[in-house]
């Protein structure tokens, strides 16, 4: 969030402190600007740029689900070039427009294994408060950035693509360090 | 702003956006205002329909059942509509499924309350819609336009087709080397139709394999039969049956519903008995080995056991002993087994043992691994066997009832033969079970069967207190309870105790010695048993195809059973328990349709199969000594891997057409390869047709494709797996329009699929059963809804029926699905179908099938739904059977046999060992099943290859890294490649993952990669090319390393008794490349 040159409410991104969205990061995609700049700040690999490929781009026919729309920040986002969110910066929205709707986000109720838990930490009443107070639980602290690690300072000239490989998104998972800039958010519950 | 990017026409987005909003007038002006606003509605639950989350609405979802495995979990689909048409964008988990859901939504919920409750599903199943949406899918019946195998194609009219298939003709005349090529069509295979001279023919078919004297029955059969001969594929041989078995149909991943719709053509009508399934490439020796410890004694001898297995009640146990079965990957399956073994493995009221020799994601949560020495299962069980009984950890009193009253008495609800006395032959070999009246007792008695036929009913025997006492196993009222350890003679026979029997394996080698086999230590062994007695019914033996797919897997798995025969742990809570479903076919009482009963002019189908199954070698014509030209199989049935190749053979006759469903037995085989040469030969399968829903790794071998549906536009009564205690039906159905070209059949317009072509097919051959009057007068069979519709009455009445849907249900119903076209979905028809029993019909469509409550599961500390019955700890009927390769009588107890070839010979002396040093295996990942879902580009994101495993140890002494390129070899494919004809080849190269999963000497790969077809190979259609995408080539598949059989030639290595291919005893090496 801090890398980004158009910052603030309502604006790019930001994190939300109101309703059922407070503690979302936030992107307003009629705001981003496609910079990327965002995406490799992020210690978490949680962000990447659209470059608008879809995967039966190479055959016969590109697919109607691919080009049917997303549901994300309460509205629907249609998926034909060039309509946003293409070009855009993406993240998880932890399914604001699920939880809305009194919905867990889908990684949470569709683990095979229910390792997941999600709620208002704030709540005691909630089930992750109540989780946390049971169980032993450690935060993880330790993420480091690709622009930290100095793999990359500047994302001129580097498609949506180019920059997803270089970052590893989709990849092959977080890569922890001992020093992280960014605020710890991720809980690890153990038995 | 000086970040902000061009795009091509030199606008930046904002600029764009303005532009678009002023030129669409679709967007406000400010678009920050107009995002900021809608942020605030949203947040304030005001958003318009338009905005808000479509997907949630329940008359966007429709229920069915997933088929990217086997397990078939349930699943909402989720549309977007736009007009009357809708796409499939979301899959999530059935909330009424007990598949996805535990414990699962009552089944009384209205429906309407479910859609915003989502279960969990795997990656495969969420991927799912890519399957049905593969842009490589054909929409038209193809011909192929070159040679077989050639991928040039040619579109063709269905009825062209049909026609084609039917009638005789110079079919590829345009194909070079075919010009006078004539193939015969099915009206000349189709001969034998009337139905009172086959069943004559049959009942002389019977008589031959009766008789002693197979030269003069054969001789009585010709006189007798003399004007029926032509109707014979050979009248000297009599038992291969008429000319109608050459019609050949095989199939892979069919469940019921298609099951029973082919089974009516090709069994009742088309009257050919050489219709085959895939079993024995999944776990055959599994299926088979508990088949024969459930076969009853009926009418004097055994029969009548279920083609089925046991599983553990993963919620309940607290034990579980996993072998070869691969819990959090696969095995029925991670989002039921998982969810309901993790709270208990974290809780620690669950212990588990894994056993295997990768360290898989289940050994991972275990309590203890074993990484086993693969093939030796036997031994690490007869280990145990020997354990437990030398240490009297077992059941006594579960093993000693010897009857129904007993078990009934002792509370158990099943019961063995453990107490019963088996005669031993002059060398003390155990052959059958003692006869009372053979020692002078309980003389024969005069019985009625169900069916009111007479028949001699003998007793058994077993000893109670040291004295012979009579044994009517399904007596509940007289109980035995019989002595458990017995060596005896009485009048001169000598016998022993089933119990004593297996004693005597178990102690054929010491300790140390099975221990040194299996590679486990003798403290580890010990351990496992201790702690397997002490949690005795609440302890598991849970297996799977690991311990099944060897050349020993039927004696492996009798071994596994074995042990939880000693643990009494059957239909108890927690222990093993069977699948329950309700009813598809009809027949109970209040169920509406019969279709057992609805076939008019039936035929019967008789002879011998072509791969020989369910007869004894010995009992034929073709006897000639041993060892047999191919194996016979008496135990064994839907042996996958002999059906292409004894087609090949022509062994015992050649076929004149093939049909083949869902399978792909080129790819899925170990030794796959060998089935291309056969598939590809014109003269070895003169006609092969198929239905698919792409040009497959088998089909591609095919004179015609027909396009078929994919899992969400068709029918299928999905069934259940063992370890499900809930009784349940759930029910595939269409949920997204068919994307098949639309054809006539019976004057009905229709989509291209399966049924369709097996309609039209009756259609052209005028046969009973189908058309106008095809179950009964007014009841006609023109359309596959004619016959699922009445399967889904049948379910909601078995039982206690289900209740009528509600006018709001109904209008549900019929929202929901609107985007169907009326070519498959007619409310009205089927309402008429129905009858009575219509809104029940849309109870359960609501629901996706039906299912048991879950509280309605168990009775006290036993399943509600039990299996109930004998089960054998000795097997007769395995007993009486031999090997057809060597002569020797089978086993009827747990033993140990090493993995050995056809002919009894070790690898070793077969020269297929030296220079080949490391076990080959494969094994399955969560991301990928069989040949099917490498067409899922989500899945193939996250795992866009597949590596060749080793461990650390391995790769240094081969000095092999991460990522080099291996080439798979083995003594009996030393080129390590595919040869997919015409020139092409398929190298199994594959990258090297150095991991310390895999026990040193072992490599594995996962199933799922390595394609030459499905999407992955350039075709060409009307001279068109169509590009193969590289995607679904990727990764290695070496099944072709696995083993041939040195004397088959032609086939993998495989279980003689139980049917299993070998997929785990090849040795081969690693090439770098």
């Amino acid at each position: 969030m801090a890398a980004c040159p158009n910052k603030g409410e309502g604006k790019a991104t930001w994190k939300s402190t109101k309703g059922v969205s407070t503690g979302v990061v936030m992107i307003n995609y009629t705001e981003c600007i496609g910079c990327g700049k965002c995406v490799v700040a992020c210690p978490y690999k949680a962000r990447n740029l659209d470059s608008g490929a879809f995967y039966t781009d190479s055959t016969p026919a590109v697919q109607a689900y691919e080009t049917a729309p997303t549901w994300e920040y309460s509205r629907k986002w249609p998926r034909t070039k060039p309509e946003l969110p293409i070009g855009a910066a993406r993240k998880c929205h932890f399914c604001v427009h699920r939880l809305k709707e009194g919905m867990v986000p889908m990684c949470v109720s569709t683990c095979v294994c229910r390792a997941n838990y999600f709620g208002d930490l704030t709540d005691a009443e909630s089930l992750i408060a109540k989780m946390m107070k049971e169980h032993k639980t450690k935060v993880l602290t330790s993420v480091k950035s690709q622009a930290e690690k100095g793999r990359l300072t500047t994302t001129k000239g580097l498609s949506a693509v180019a920059l997803a490989k270089k970052i590893g998104y989709p990849g092959t998972g977080p890569v922890f360090g001992d020093t992280a800039a960014a605020k710890p958010r991720v809980y690890y519950i153990l038995p | 702003m000086t970040a902000q990017k061009k795009d091509e026409k030199g606008l930046n987005r904002r600029d764009f956006l303005k532009c678009s909003a002023v030129l669409g007038g679709s967007l406000l002006a400010s678009q920050v205002e107009w995002a900021a606003d809608l942020m605030r509605r949203a947040e304030a639950g005001l958003l318009s329909p338009e905005e808000a989350y479509e997907l949630i609405r329940a008359e966007n979802t429709l229920y069915t059942v997933c088929l990217q495995c086997n397990t078939g979990c349930g699943i909402k689909v989720k549309f977007f509509r736009q007009g009357d048409k809708a796409v499939a964008l979301k899959i999530d988990g059935n909330p009424y499924n007990p598949f996805v859901a535990v414990p699962h939504q009552l089944y009384k919920t209205e429906s309407h309350d479910c859609n915003r409750i989502d279960m969990a599903i795997c990656p495969k199943g969420q991927t799912g819609l890519q399957t049905a949406y593969d842009p490589y899918r054909i929409t038209k019946v193809i011909k192929r336009a070159g040679k077989r195998g050639e991928n040039k194609w040619a579109t063709i009219s269905f009825d062209k087709a049909i026609d084609e298939i039917v009638n005789d003709g110079k079919l590829f005349a345009n194909v070079p080397g075919e010009e006078n090529c004539v193939v015969t069509g099915l009206k000349e295979i189709y001969v034998l139709r009337d139905a009172k001279i086959a069943k004559e023919l049959s009942d002389g078919v019977a008589a031959v394999m009766k008789a002693k004297d197979k030269k003069a029955a054969v001789a009585e059969f010709k006189t007798k039969y003399a004007q029926y001969l032509q109707y014979m594929i050979d009248p000297d041989h009599p038992d291969l049956g008429p000319k109608n078995n050459q019609m050949v149909y095989f199939w892979g991943r069919k469940k019921g519903g298609r099951g029973d719709f082919s089974a009516r053509f090709f069994g009742d009508y088309f009257g050919t008995v050489h219709t085959h399934g895939h079993t024995t490439v999944c776990q055959g020796s599994l299926y088979f080995a508990c088949k024969a410890m459930s076969e009853q004694y009926e009418n004097t001898k055994f029969g009548g056991g279920n083609k089925f297995y046991w599983q553990a009640d993963t919620e309940n146990a607290e034990y579980i002993l996993s072998v070869g079965s691969n819990l959090f990957d696969a095995n029925y399956g991670p989002q039921n087994r998982n969810v309901r073994l993790m709270p208990n493995l974290t809780s620690g009221k669950t212990k588990l043992t894994v056993v295997d020799p990768i360290f898989n994601k289940s050994a991972a949560k275990a309590n203890r691994y074993l990484p086993i020495n693969p093939g030796t299962d036997g031994a690490f069980f007869m280990a145990i066997i020997q354990w437990m009984l030398k240490n009297k950890k077992y059941d006594a009193k579960y093993l000693a009832s010897a009857n129904k009253g007993a078990a009934k008495a002792a509370g158990e609800a099943t019961w063995t033969n453990a107490s019963w006395l088996v005669k031993l032959d002059k060398d003390g070999k155990p052959g059958k079970f003692q006869r009372a009246h053979e020692i002078g007792f309980a003389p024969v008695e005069k019985r009625k069967d169900k069916a009111g036929k007479e028949y001699d009913f003998e007793y058994l025997v077993a000893m109670m207190d040291g004295k012979p006492v009579a044994v009517d196993p399904n007596d509940d009222k007289k109980a035995v309870v019989g002595d458990l350890f017995v060596t005896t003679e009485i009048k001169g026979i000598k016998a022993k105790s089933g119990l004593q029997i297996i004693q005597e394996s178990a102690n054929t080698k010491s300790m140390v010695d099975w221990s040194k086999i299996c590679g486990i230590s003798v403290k580890d062994i010990e351990q496992t048993a201790v702690e397997l007695a002490k949690y005795g019914k609440k302890s598991c033996v849970d297996v799977h195809r690991g311990i099944a797919q060897h050349t020993n897997g039927f004696y492996n798995v009798t071994g596994a059973m074995t042990i939880n025969l000693l643990l009494g742990n059957f239909d108890w809570k927690g222990g093993m328990i069977a699948a329950s479903t309700y009813n598809t076919t009809g027949g109970k009482e209040g169920q509406p349709f019969d279709l057992g009963k609805l076939k008019p002019g039936k035929t019967s189908k008789f002879g011998i199969s072509s791969i020989r199954h369910d007869v004894k070698y010995e009992d034929t014509t073709l006897f000639t000594g041993y060892p047999a030209k191919r194996n016979w199989w008496p135990i064994a049935s839907d042996v996958y891997e002999e059906v292409v190749p004894s087609i090949g053979d022509a062994y015992p006759y050649p076929a004149k057409a093939v049909f083949s469903y869902m399978g792909a037995p080129t790819y899925a085989l170990p030794a796959g390869h060998t089935n291309i040469d056969i598939l590809a030969d014109v003269n070895k399968v003169p006609l092969y047709f198929t239905t698919d829903i792409l040009i497959g790794s088998t089909t591609m071998y095919a004179d015609y494709i027909f396009p078929d549906f994919s899992y969400l536009e068709r029918w299928e009564m999905q069934g259940s797996h063992p370890n499900m205690p809930a009784k349940v039906q759930p029910v595939r159905q269409l949920v997204i329009s068919p994307m098949t070209e639309t054809v006539k059949v019976f004057g009905q317009e229709q989509p291209c699929c399966y049924e369709a072509v097996m309609l039209a097919l009756a259609e052209k051959l005028d046969m009973k059963g189908y058309g106008k009057d095809g179950f009964a007068a007014g009841q006609p069979f023109e359309r596959p809804d004619d016959f699922y519709v009445r399967m889904v009455a049948n379910v909601a009445t078995d039982g206690t029926p289900v209740t009528d849907a509600d006018d709001r249900e109904l209008t549900l119903f019929l929202d929901s699905r609107r985007h169907l076209p009326k070519t498959i979905f007619d409310p009205e028809r089927w309402q008429k179908i129905a009858g009575a029993n219509w809104r029940k019909v849309v109870y359960v469509l609501n629901r996706g099938g039906r299912f048991q409550d879950y509280k309605d599961s168990y009775k006290g500390d036993q399943p509600a739904n039990k299996y109930g019955k004998l089960i054998n700890i000795y097997q007769e009927k395995t007993a009486g059977t031999k090997s057809a390769f060597t002569g020797k009588q089978n086993p009827g107890y747990a033993t140990y046999l090493p993995i050995t070839t056809t002919l009894g010979k070790s690898p070793k002396e077969s020269g297929l060992e030296d220079g080949y040093p490391l076990h080959l295996l494969t094994h399955r990942d969560i991301l990928q099943c069989k040949s099917r879902t490498v067409t899922n580009y989500w899945i193939l994101a996250l795992q866009p290859e597949n590596y060749v495993l080793l461990n650390g140890k391995d790769a240094k002494a081969l000095k092999l890294k991460d990522g080099d390129r291996v080439k798979v070899v083995s003594a009996t494919n030393k080129n390590g490649e595919y040869n997919l004809t015409n020139g092409k080849k398929k190298a199994m190269v594959g990258k090297v993952k150095v991991t310390e999963i895999m026990k040193p000497g072992v490599i594995s790969f996962t199933l799922g990669h390595g394609h030459w077809a499905t999407g992955a190979a350039d075709v060409t259609i009307d001279g068109k090319v169509i590009k193969g995408d590289p995607r679904r080539a990727t990764g290695i598949h070496a099944n072709a390393a696995m083993w041939i059989d040195p004397h088959l030639k032609n086939t993998c290595m495989l279980d003689p008794v139980g049917g299993s291919v070998s997929f785990y005893d090849t040795k081969v090496k690693l090439v770098k490349v």
